[in-house]
């Protein structure tokens, strides 16, 4: 018998270059002649194309994609969006006007391209800029550059992936001191198609000058006309630039309608400079297999990051949050609250660290996850890191998985509530405590209903209440 | 209270006079029959061999051995380290003295003092505590005693090798069957080549008359140990076994891959108990400290059965270690109570594993981790709930503390959940020794080291109550001892 030694032991550490699956050589295929007067976008494309093959294709053996199965996906050749596909009308937006307002500040872009017709610039302060990355590219590419020189090379493959796709999105610079007390809103729509998968990487820019304060809300919405029995992508990036003293409050939601497979990819990236702070929720609704990557850079003394995030999911939506905050410098502070509400089948997966650099002495950082499975078949992955390297640092992590109490249920239940809405009003006020955790009220009504909407009969209060006796009616009006 | 003071600082003095070497790092001389250097199926065979071995050892010895070159070193622990040459390793010594012995007159006398030199005297401890100590030295064991009055209770307590001998059925029925040799590299490494180790058995319905100690130590120059203990606890029983570590100072890694199991049958007890001080390498330069890649895990295998494990890890350049539970019965505890304390270049990647499999199984988790010096302390943990595991529990926390600014401290743990009536709780917090504690002590006349002491003990006491009596006060000691000088 043949004896195996060390010396004829297969060696492991020569890897061979995976052969570009179908995904990569649609995506990445060549794109026609670049218009040259366009050369900033040129660039990034260029450098996001080279930043993704150093980075490559994540498979699961990635800690940070352990749970993400990506295989359909990488089978498939998702194309570009072509220019006449655009089939929205404002009708299939009033869903998503924040106070049922349809004059409020806001752009939209439909797979991936900024649609003039369906936004609304008119309320936007005229020292803002806030313009399509085409036009920006071609009228102001020094500036365009600037700003992305800020971010340095992604770690994320899919914002890389972002980058070397990208065909339109958005600059938004408000210069400082400047402070917009009303919401902007962005709306990233995809509509699917029923010729071909596709995909949309929109890009956006945000920059806050010294003492700047803005209120943004992103959403991320699959709108899942009939038809639409492709799989889709939604490829977005987010890029935050606060200079000092600069504010930041932003609400990311993201949903998918799409009847076929629906990929969301969203990746936000902040530079916090001394004292600015930034404020995110992240909101996960119903639909397809979701992946938000916030990192978050405290640069200079004093900066503050909050990260919060909802889940509400039911069906078979799986949802990945991955958030890093890199306390890079003194007496810099952060939190996270992310919660999840899960049903049917539903996966909700945190992944978040905290590091604190060697000099990033007086940190203050939190950080809790929290999740109420409410199925049998619904799962539940949460990793709540921290990588300390100073001493003189305050950091503390939670997280809590579990059912409703039954002492607040037979608190509620004995002064008359029915058990259902009991629990309905319990599950909402769960989701609630994130959504409380918003500033303005405006954003936070316009939240609760968007939530409200996508909570299953049985665990909605709504639909509960509607279903209750009137005794039980009145009992619910005394308790709130 | 002058007087106290005085007799305060006078014994910081003689223990920091003891720190400035390694206080165990000393050899012994004695002839070790020593294998080649080097590891291919003939070394295997040959340990085998040499150990008359009954065939389905030597079988799974290979079946382990083939597997290893299959697999790769892991590479995620947060832990840098030169690479090993499995091939510059000695697999196999042994003492020469050999003959099994009655009494402790017949042991070597050296090998005597060795124990002496160590605090353990075999005669004195005999009488004194009660325990019964299987002294490991060097991979073979040498003396057992007590070994008479167990087996009146049925209570088999052996080395690895005689158990091959007298109860070759008890060891191939659950050899492997917690930890498999597929599980990770260094687990397949010691399946194929270990040398010895510790097998207890407890019998239906028998709580062990005292408790069960074994003493390791690593001598041989260049010899990697192997070790591995397993432990079944049947229907109704009850045991607790206390291991401690100690090593003596050498040049070169020592490398040191165990393997332990456990096995609790129905409404069984299982204490497993460490304390772990092996050398940690020279602390300006951190050359020669002992590389300890541990596998070790319980397997909660009847209904209402327990495991839980105590760690007070000191020692050591590297520690790769999660001694885990897997809760299969209905109703099965599982516990973690881990005090990791790393000072000058060491490195720890510690924590634990609770699979949650049985109905309202319970899991308890309290880690402690303290850094200090330039060491790297990493919590790594996972609580996994099963479909099956209906109203499991989980309470989970993680603390660390660090003690200067060149030190790091990290927290990995995982949560995977797939029950819905699953509860966990999860908590972790950082913190160093605040000024205003230590300056409350030095008001009251208590010296900055005797301070970060108390507050240290402070920090660990919900670990070391979980201790045995004569380990809590060692584990208080050693501790003392590690930190000493790198506050203030």
């Amino acid at each position: 018998m043949a004896v195996i030694t060390m010396q004829n032991r297969p060696n492991k550490a020569h890897k061979i270059q995976p052969a570009p699956t179908p995904f990569e050589l649609a995506v990445l295929s060549d794109k026609t002649q670049m218009d040259a007067q366009n050369s900033a976008i040129t660039t990034i494309r260029e450098t996001g194309k080279s930043r993704y093959q150093q980075l490559g294709f994540p498979t699961r053996r990635l800690e940070a994609w352990k749970f993400i199965d990506l295989k359909a996906l990488q089978n498939t050749e998702f194309l570009p969006y072509p220019d006449n596909l655009a089939t929205v009308n404002k009708a299939d937006l009033a869903p998503y006007m924040i106070g049922g307002n349809t004059n409020a500040s806001r752009l939209v872009f439909v797979n991936g391209r900024y649609v003039d017709s369906l936004s609304n610039t008119a309320g936007i302060p005229k020292s803002i800029t806030a313009i399509s990355l085409m036009l920006a590219s071609r009228e102001m590419p020094t500036e365009l550059s600037a700003l992305e020189n800020i971010f340095d090379a992604t770690t994320d493959a899919f914002a890389a992936l972002n980058a070397a796709t990208v065909e339109d999105g958005v600059l938004l610079s408000i210069p400082q001191q400047t402070v917009v007390d009303k919401p902007i809103q962005i709306l990233l729509v995809s509509t699917g198609d029923s010729s071909a998968p596709r995909m949309a990487s929109p890009r956006c820019l945000v920059e806050l000058g010294q003492g700047a304060k803005a209120e943004l809300v992103v959403e991320c919405i699959g709108l899942g006309k009939t038809g639409a029995v492709q799989p889709t992508v939604n490829n977005t990036v987010i890029q935050i630039a606060a200079r000092p003293e600069a504010e930041l409050r932003m609400t990311l939601i993201q949903e998918a309608r799409h009847e076929a497979t629906a990929y969301s990819f969203t990746s936000t990236e902040a530079k916090l400079e001394a004292n600015s702070c930034l404020e995110m929720t992240t909101v996960a609704l119903r639909g397809g297999i979701a992946r938000h990557n916030v990192q978050a850079h405290l640069l200079e003394e004093g900066a503050h990051c909050t990260l919060n995030g909802l889940n509400v999911l039911n069906g078979d939506t799986k949802v990945h949050h991955h958030t890093e905050i890199h306390h890079l410098a003194p007496a810099c502070t952060s939190e996270q609250v992310y919660k999840s509400i899960l049903e049917d089948q539903s996966m909700a997966d945190f992944d978040g660290t905290i590091t604190v650099a060697r000099h990033a002495q007086k940190t203050d950082s939190s950080q809790m996850n929290r999740t109420l499975l409410l199925s049998e078949d619904a799962k539940t992955y949460t990793r709540p890191q921290l990588k300390i390297d100073a001493d003189d640092v305050k950091c503390a992590h939670g997280a809590t998985v579990g059912q409703l109490e039954e002492e607040q249920l037979f608190y509620l239940v004995s002064r008359g509530l029915n058990p259902e809405i009991a629990q309905c009003l319990l599950t909402f006020g769960f989701a609630e405590d994130v959504i409380n955790r918003i500033n303005l009220p405006l954003v936070r009504q316009y939240l609760e209903s968007r939530v409200l909407e996508n909570m299953g009969q049985s665990h909605n209060p709504k639909s509960c209440y509607a279903s209750c006796t009137k005794i039980e009616k009145s009992a619910c009006e005394i308790e709130g | 209270m002058s007087e106290i003071k005085e007799s305060i600082s006078k014994e910081t003095v003689e223990t920091a006079k003891s720190l400035e070497t390694y206080k165990y790092g000393f050899t012994t001389d004695i002839e070790s029959e020593k294998a080649e250097k080097g590891l291919t199926e003939d070394t295997v065979r040959a340990i085998s061999k040499k150990k008359q071995e009954p065939a389905f050892m030597l079988e799974f010895r290979l079946a382990a051995f083939r597997h290893w070159l299959t697999m790769e070193e892991p590479e995620w622990p947060h832990l840098e380290y030169p690479p090993i040459d499995y091939q510059d390793i000695t697999y196999y010594s042994a003492p020469k003295v050999q003959p099994k012995k009655e009494s402790l007159d017949e042991v070597d006398p050296e090998l005597l003092a060795t124990f002496e030199k160590l605090g353990i005297p075999l005669s004195e401890q005999k009488r004194l505590s009660g325990v019964a100590v299987d002294a490991v030295f060097d991979s073979v064991s040498v003396a057992t005693t007590f070994k008479k009055d167990l087996l009146k209770h049925g209570v088999i307590f052996c080395s690895f090798t005689e158990a091959l001998q007298d109860y070759p059925e008890l060891v191939e029925k659950y050899l492997g069957s917690v930890v498999p040799y597929t599980d990770n590299y260094f687990a397949a490494l010691n399946a194929a080549v270990f040398s010895d180790g510790s097998f207890v058995y407890i019998p239906k319905d028998t709580t062990c008359p005292m408790e069960l100690s074994t003493y390791f130590r690593i001598n041989t120059e260049g010899s990697g140990q192997f070790e591995r203990t397993l432990i079944v606890c049947e229907d109704n029983s009850y045991v607790s076994y206390l291991e401690g570590c100690t090593a003596p100072k050498f040049d070169t890694n020592q490398l040191h891959a165990a393997v332990v199991e456990l096995v609790a049958n129905e409404n069984a007890e299982i204490k497993y108990s460490t304390v772990q001080n092996w050398f940690a390498g020279d602390p300006k330069t951190g050359k020669g400290g002992i590389y300890n890649f541990v596998t070790k895990r319980g397997k909660c295998a009847g209904k209402k059965s327990k495991i839980s494990w105590t760690q007070v890890e000191t020692g050591s350049a590297i520690t790769w270690k999660y001694p885990s539970c897997i809760l299969q019965g209905d109703e099965s505890v599982g516990e973690f109570y881990s005090v990791a304390l790393t000072n000058n270049l060491q490195q720890a990647d510690t924590g634990t594993k609770m699979i949650h499999l049985g109905k309202n199984s319970k899991s308890t988790i309290v880690s402690k981790g303290i850094s200090a010096g330039k060491s790297v302390n990493s919590y790594r943990g996972l609580v996994s709930i099963k479909k099956s595991a209906e109203g499991a529990r989980n309470y989970t926390q993680c603390d660390s503390m660090l003690i200067g600014d060149q030190c790091s401290a990290n927290t990995y743990p995982y949560v995977d959940v797939s029950n819905p009536t699953a509860q966990l709780e999860h908590e972790a917090s950082t913190s160093k020794i605040s000024e205003d504690q230590l300056f409350y002590c030095n008001q009251r006349g208590i010296g900055t080291e005797e301070a970060v002491g108390l507050i240290i003990n402070g920090f660990c006491g919900d670990v070391f109550k979980e201790l045995p009596g004569e380990f809590a006060e060692e584990a208080t000691r050693l501790l003392g001892l590690k930190l000493e000088n790198s506050v203030g």
